[in-house]
């Protein structure tokens, strides 16, 4: 057996009692949802685990069962929990069972849950060392939308990206391999990967926001620029944290894109099941104006820790 | 030369990328949030040495670059380069350990590799999916580790350590996944 680091183990303690703690100080109230569910997110980019001979699957996120706490009155909520996903291949960033943290702020927009980032990861800690770079953590954080960081890193205008037959040309002019098999999410992500995260700054923590409509997984659309969704990540030492939005509260569009995510992972030959119609039902019953995030946990670890591998910071774990 | 696709890319491979042949030195799968899986990898050019990184979308096609590759016997190493002969002609090549990297632990004396040529000179050794090693040091009846209870380490006749099943005993052959550097099976004799 690998050895255990007892420091790993006590870091991720103290993460998770700063962050209750921290929760606690903002009047947040701490919920509980299952992991075991009958219809786990659809998204066509997680595989879920199903178990053996029932209908029932490891949820890859907590968030249909938050919402629909939300639908019946429940403000501002965090969820401290187990998710699955079942990678492919084997790499130094996932983990097939992770530690997720979610809090949805009420009447609240996406810009709210970037000052809470800064100010959570502030509550933790100020400073860090991660692979040798020192990373200041004080707000405000350095914020750039999609559209920017295309441009200055990649020379790409993404406002003319959009249309597929253009994406195409991009690309090919830029010598990548483009075939009429490649959906529009491949292209825009061959060249994030290459050309502009590599180099997002990293000496500090860095926002990026404002995807694109096709990546808005359920965020919702900007009124001003319906290419555009209020959705960002934030990255540290070159670490993607977390993932949050101005939730979709339009049930209609929700179960649009439930129904596209399940066509989609059928035609990929992943795992089908029905739609959570209780999750649809309970944005048709109401929600109020809210926003929410993902933040891993293990990733969290790992910066504190100074590890490359988020392996190494989830010992026993297959 | 055949076309390959990126799920068969793995350390040690000669590729062709931007018309000039690369020995890819490391490959990580990655997968964008909200987005498909794409394979990250940093090339060395060969004949240059200049490294580069580059990601692949998942499917890609590549073609494997035109080098001969031919079978040599390892010698020894003197700790800084690798001793080949070629078993017919007795002639002898050597190879920088640097340019082995991970692989060199798993590698036996006498035992066949195959290495990349390139006009007459060796380049890389073309790592196998798995090799085959005898377990020389293993606890007897090891309970293993309290902790997990399911695996032990053990020491192979190269000296390399690895985790494998309570059951593998001293003397045993075990397959070893050369990527992962994991135990991947007991191969019955």
């Amino acid at each position: 057996m690998t050895k255990i680091n007892k420091q790993i183990i006590k870091t991720k303690a103290n993460i998770l009692k700063s962050i209750r703690d921290f929760f606690g100080k903002e009047g947040f109230l701490e919920i509980d949802t299952p992991t075991l569910v009958s219809s786990p997110d659809p998204s066509p980019f997680n595989e879920v685990f199903k178990i053996e001979g029932k209908n029932l699957y490891l949820t890859p996120s907590p968030e249909f069962n938050i919402k629909k706490l939300i639908s019946l009155g429940l403000k501002n909520v965090y969820q401290i929990t187990k998710a699955y996903r079942d990678w492919q291949e084997n790499d130094p960033l996932h983990l097939n069972e992770f530690t997720i943290l979610e809090w949805y702020r009420d009447n609240a927009d996406y810009s709210d849950l970037m000052t809470d980032c800064e100010n959570l990861l502030n509550h933790i800690i100020k400073n860090l060392i991660y692979q040798k770079r020192k990373i200041d953590l004080s707000p405000p954080w350095q914020r750039i939308s999609c559209k920017e960081a295309f441009g200055k890193y990649a020379q790409v205008n993404l406002d003319e990206f959009f249309e597929i037959r253009n994406a195409q040309r991009i690309c090919k002019n830029k010598g990548y391999q483009v075939n009429e098999r490649n959906s529009w999410e491949e292209l825009y992500h061959q060249i994030f990967l290459n050309e502009v995260e590599p180099k997002l700054p990293k000496e500090q923590p860095l926002i990026l926001y404002d995807y694109p409509s096709p990546l808005a997984a359920l965020s919702k659309i900007k009124d001003t620029d319906p290419r555009y969704t209020e959705r960002f990540e934030f990255y540290i030492g070159g670490l993607e944290m977390g993932n949050g939005y101005s939730e979709l509260t339009d049930w209609k569009e929700q179960e649009k894109r439930l129904k596209a995510d399940l066509i989609t992972r059928k035609e990929k030959g992943m795992k089908v099941f029905d739609y959570d119609h209780e999750f649809v039902n309970a944005l048709k019953s109401g929600i109020p104006k809210t926003a929410g995030i993902a933040v891993g946990i293990d990733r969290l670890v790992m910066l504190f820790t100074d590890c490359a591998d988020i392996h190494e910071v989830a010992p026993l774990s297959l | 030369m055949s076309t390959i696709d990126t799920s068969y890319i793995k350390k040690g491979l000669c590729i062709i990328f931007r018309d000039a042949p690369h020995i890819v030195v490391e490959k990580t799968f990655v997968s964008p949030g909200k987005g498909s899986a794409f394979y990250r990898t940093k090339l060395k050019n060969i004949k240059t040495g200049s490294v580069l990184e580059f990601t692949f979308k998942s499917g890609e096609k590549l073609e494997e670059a035109p080098v001969e590759v031919k079978e040599f016997q390892y010698s020894y190493s003197d700790g800084e380069e690798l001793f080949f002969v070629d078993p017919r002609t007795y002639e002898q090549v050597t190879l920088k350990k640097e340019i082995v990297g991970d692989f060199f632990p798993l590698m036996k004396e006498q035992d066949a590799y195959q290495l990349y040529m390139l006009d007459g000179q060796t380049i890389a050794l073309r790592p196998p999916l798995k090799v085959r090693l005898k377990v020389v040091k293993a606890e007897p009846g090891a309970k293993g580790n309290t902790v997990t209870g399911a695996t032990k380490e053990v020491e192979l006749e190269t000296g390399y350590k690895v985790l494998v099943p309570l059951f593998i005993k001293e003397g045993d052959i075990v397959s070893v996944n050369v990527e992962s550097g994991k135990y991947t099976e007991r191969v019955t004799e």
